[in-house]
């Protein structure tokens, strides 16, 4: 199934390397006691909310109305309020105006006070199609904000939504900064950020940005006082670089194994960063309600979780996973059975043919699976969904794809191996455009709203229910009753969500569980997550 | 001194001394210069237009997938995304020739910013790796080459064709582990230690390594070049000649062979060290130097059209000067070489 490619050798190469290099002795303690280095993949500098930075509440400079609080990866974790005072309200009973208040007494980085006027600033900034903000789809829940008062603001929705509270991580700047609507990627803030946070950055250079924790910082003020980015996107060099270095970054999982020694171990940070391949209706393979049944049946998620997330990860069936509590209900994942795949062909009339692939009507059992190939671990996975399939009669072809490949009308006919995980607090954001009927017609949501065109009355009807449900206990319910539904007629073919590993240099700080991380790449996440709440041991 | 024209009725032939015919070449060349810019310019912007990079899914970083397709358009339209690759370049010229080089979308600020922030150290590293690159040449090449056959010349061929064969990242990772990582000689990534200030003593550790691997990297076709040049000067008549004189193999090496093997060196330096200045990519994501390497590779993918012309613009006038060097270098030392271009 694996195929050993020129990468992998240079990988076993680095891992050899990395592995002698090891034996050079302990690494040297960081030079200063309060500092910690990090090597980030990402791009420094752009540390423009509007651009996607901290949109989840992850800033360190900036801070959101609320954050969704760590060490709670067995359920929704709870949003904790930060810049806002207590929970969201709604006004009038229909769900579609809340009130929030914001707390008093909080200023900026750059001195200014900071008061609703910001909160709405930043809010309908990031709506406004002048600012183009890249985040904008995230908040097209929100109609406009308005300031309701000397501590309280006021959202207008687009349409009745009960948990609010789980939408509302946008970072939060000062209104001055965003008095000026133009495309959101000139503005001074992406490289003089100016926000509420616990730290301020004190130094950008093209290696090195520095974060300092602020004097006047309105909560307790940071033991970690100096926080210094720096960034190598090639992961074999930061594994490299790592012990003579810096004291922490993310790394894949072998690699990650590999340099966690000499006072270096793993972290892991539970995700919802799930993979799965669309089956558009629109493909009459593909789209066959007994093959898409068949194929979920028929791929060993186990097996790509332990061979090809190397353990680090889940399997997902129905995007619903034990990370959502009471809402996930573990009968209804589907386990590996190629036998009962292989019934359900055979009673839909899926026979095989002479070369083992099935034939009904005149018709073979074969599609097309686009994918990007520079993206290893949907490639890897692509191929292990090749493969597997193949043993239940059904022929997946790869394609490799570029982006531009993906229009509308070519996603409405090919099955795409697909990513997800962007806004993981809610279970309405996870499924509700990915399976609503709504989004099965050409031209309505993105082109990756319901990528399968796929049309259920019985999952619309959970859907739609839990998105106005305000019970948590009734909501999940109605998330139950999505999965039953999902189970008996699959859209997808849903595969494995990876968690992400960190490698941290044990150094005396005391720090606790990662939060439920989204889709990221960058080191805001993992145990820097909590990086303004570290202790010394 | 200008050219002396002796006057005369006929199309004399015209004697021009050598160094004014050196400065003509240069004159011609950088002439030729000017529509190499503009044509390779106008295809940058055609190839990376044809290329199936989305500048719209750069600006989106991978954010934006809930948009719809109207939503997209909307976002080309105000993000001026839509242009067509003329457009654009003709803008860019007309832009570039006032002297504003535009705005780089995959950095977040102006291409003049992006310059200033990196391209000093993309040439710090680039003229230290040459200099490395040319000393430690010239002396495997030349030992080497005066003892072709011998125990050095073998040995020093068979490290530089196997330096040669190993891809210059793992060249790079490997000196990380062994001089930054187990031996602790020299620190491995960043300008300065984290979190400090540059300093001219924390820039020239943190050069060493890179210029090294920079440096080596060239090594192979230099010093392998050299020897090349060397071994066939040697063979020539003009040494046999001296060699029947009686003259020492000392002053034969030093008054025959080596300047008749400059020439093919100096050309040899010229064609490969401008890609040092724009074309260490590997050795900057390696080491975290943040140069132009960099800069190429993102704004490839971003189709950051102004600061990739910028770029291309500058490693074209490299190469071009580079060349011209190297020719009006071998014109110098080796009076056989006609300077006319």
């Amino acid at each position: 199934m694996v195929q050993t490619s020129p990468r992998q050798w240079c990988l076993l190469v680095v891992l050899a390397v990395v592995g002698l290099a090891g034996c050079g002795g302990p690494a040297p303690a960081s030079s200063a006691p309060d500092r910690f280095v990090v090597i980030d993949g990402e791009e420094l500098g752009n540390f423009n909310p509007l651009t996607g930075h901290g949109s989840n509440g992850e800033s360190k400079i900036y801070e959101s109305l609320y954050r969704v609080a760590e060490g709670q990866d067995d359920r929704i974790p709870d949003a904790v309020p930060v810049l806002a005072d207590g929970a969201p309200t709604p006004v009038g009973g229909d769900l579609t105006h809340w009130r929030v208040q914001t707390r008093a007494g909080i200023t900026f980085s750059d001195g200014s006070t900071f008061g609703p006027e910001d909160v709405v600033a930043t809010y309908n900034a990031v709506i406004n199609p002048a600012f183009a903000a890249p985040i904008a789809a995230n908040f097209d829940f929100l109609r406009t904000a308005k300031v309701s008062g000397p501590n309280s603001v006021d959202l207008w929705l687009t349409g009745a939504y009960a948990d609010v509270p789980h939408r509302l991580f946008l970072a939060i700047a000062p209104a001055e900064t965003l008095a000026k609507p133009g495309p959101a990627d000139k503005l001074a803030l992406g490289n003089k950020p100016v926000g509420t946070g616990p730290y301020a950055l004190t130094e950008l250079r093209a290696d090195q940005v520095v974060l300092t924790a602020r004097d006047n910082y309105w909560g307790t003020k940071p033991q970690v006082t100096t926080f210094v980015v720096r960034r190598t996107d090639d992961e074999k060099a930061r594994a490299a670089q790592l012990a003579s270095s810096a004291d922490g970054t993310r790394l894949s999982p072998a690699l990650a194994k590999a340099v966690a020694k000499n006072g270096y171990r793993t972290v892991v940070g539970k995700a919802n960063d799930w993979l799965g391949i669309t089956l558009p209706t629109g493909n009459p393979v593909a789209g066959d309600p007994a093959i898409r049944l068949a194929l979920n049946l028929g791929v060993d998620r186990g097996a790509m979780v332990r061979d090809i997330l190397e353990g680090e990860g889940t399997a997902v069936s129905t995007l619903v996973t034990s990370l959502y509590g009471a809402a996930y209900d573990p009968a209804q994942d589907f386990t590996f059975d190629a036998d009962r795949a292989r019934k359900v062909l055979d009673s839909a009339g899926w026979q095989a043919g002479a070369d083992g692939i099935r034939v009904r009507d005149g018709k073979r059992a074969t599609f097309d699976v686009a994918y990007y190939p520079t993206d290893i671990l949907r490639r890897d996975l692509t191929m292990a969904a090749v493969s597997d399939a193949k043993k239940i009669g059904v022929e997946l072809k790869p394609v490799a794809v570029e982006k531009s490949t993906m229009t509308p009308e070519y996603l409405a006919k090919t099955a795409f191996m697909l990513g997800g995980g962007g806004q993981p607090y809610t279970l309405d954001t996870q499924l509700y455009p990915k399976f609503h009927s709504k989004y099965a017609t050409a031209g309505a949501g993105s082109k990756w709203d319901n990528a399968s065109d796929y049309v259920n009355p019985a999952v619309d009807r959970a859907l739609a229910a839990a998105r106005v449900e305000r019970d948590p206990a009734k909501r999940a319910k109605l998330y139950r009753d999505f999965q039953v539904a999902y189970h008996a007629a699959p859209a997808m073919l849903a595969l494995v969500s990876e968690n992400h590993v960190y490698v941290v240099r044990d150094n005396g700080w005391k720090f606790g569980s990662t939060a439920l991380e989204p889709h990221a790449h960058g080191v805001a996440w993992g145990p820097w997550y909590s990086l303004a709440r570290w202790t010394r041991q | 001194m200008g050219p002396v024209v002796l006057p005369g009725p006929l199309d004399a032939p015209v004697i021009r001394s050598r160094r004014a015919r050196i400065g003509q070449l240069a004159g011609r060349r950088l002439l030729y210069g000017v529509p190499l810019v503009l044509v390779v310019s106008l295809a940058t912007f055609a190839l990376a237009a044809a290329s199936p990079f989305d500048p719209l899914e750069a600006y989106l970083g991978g954010s934006g997938d809930g948009f719809t397709e109207a939503e997209r358009g909307a976002l080309r339209e105000t993000l001026g995304l839509n242009q067509h690759w003329f457009t654009a370049w003709w803008q860019w010229l007309t832009h570039a020739l006032t002297g504003d080089l535009g705005y780089s979308r995959s950095f977040h600020e102006p291409v003049a910013q992006v310059l200033s922030e990196r391209l000093g150290w993309t040439a710090l590293l680039g003229v230290s790796g040459s200099i490395v690159a040319v000393l430690l040449s010239a002396a495997l090449g030349i030992a080497a080459g005066l003892r072709a056959g011998g125990l050095a010349d073998r040995l020093i061929s068979a490290f530089a064709v196997v330096l040669y064969a190993v891809p210059p990242f793992i060249v790079a990772l490997g000196a990380v582990l062994l001089f930054a990582v187990t031996l602790r000689w020299a620190p491995a990534a960043g300008l300065s230690d984290p979190g400090e200030a540059i300093t001219a003593a924390s820039t020239a550790r943190h050069l060493f390594l890179p210029a090294l691997v920079l440096g080596l990297s060239q090594v192979p076709p230099l010093a392998l070049g050299l020897r090349e040049a060397i071994t066939s000067a040697a063979a020539g008549d003009a040494v046999r000649g001296a060699r029947a004189r009686g003259l020492p193999w000392r002053i034969v090496n030093r008054r025959h062979v080596l300047p008749m093997a400059a020439a093919p060196f100096f050309a040899l330096v010229g064609g490969r060290l401008p890609e040092l200045l724009v074309g260490a990519t590997v050795v900057e994501t390696v080491f975290a130097w943040p140069g132009l390497g960099d800069a190429v590779v993102n704004s490839a993918r971003a189709l950051d059209f102004p600061l990739l012309a910028v770029v291309i613009v500058l490693t074209v006038t490299l190469v071009v000067l580079g060349n011209l060097a190297a020719d009006v270098a071998a014109a110098v030392v080796d009076p056989r070489i006609e300077a006319d271009g």
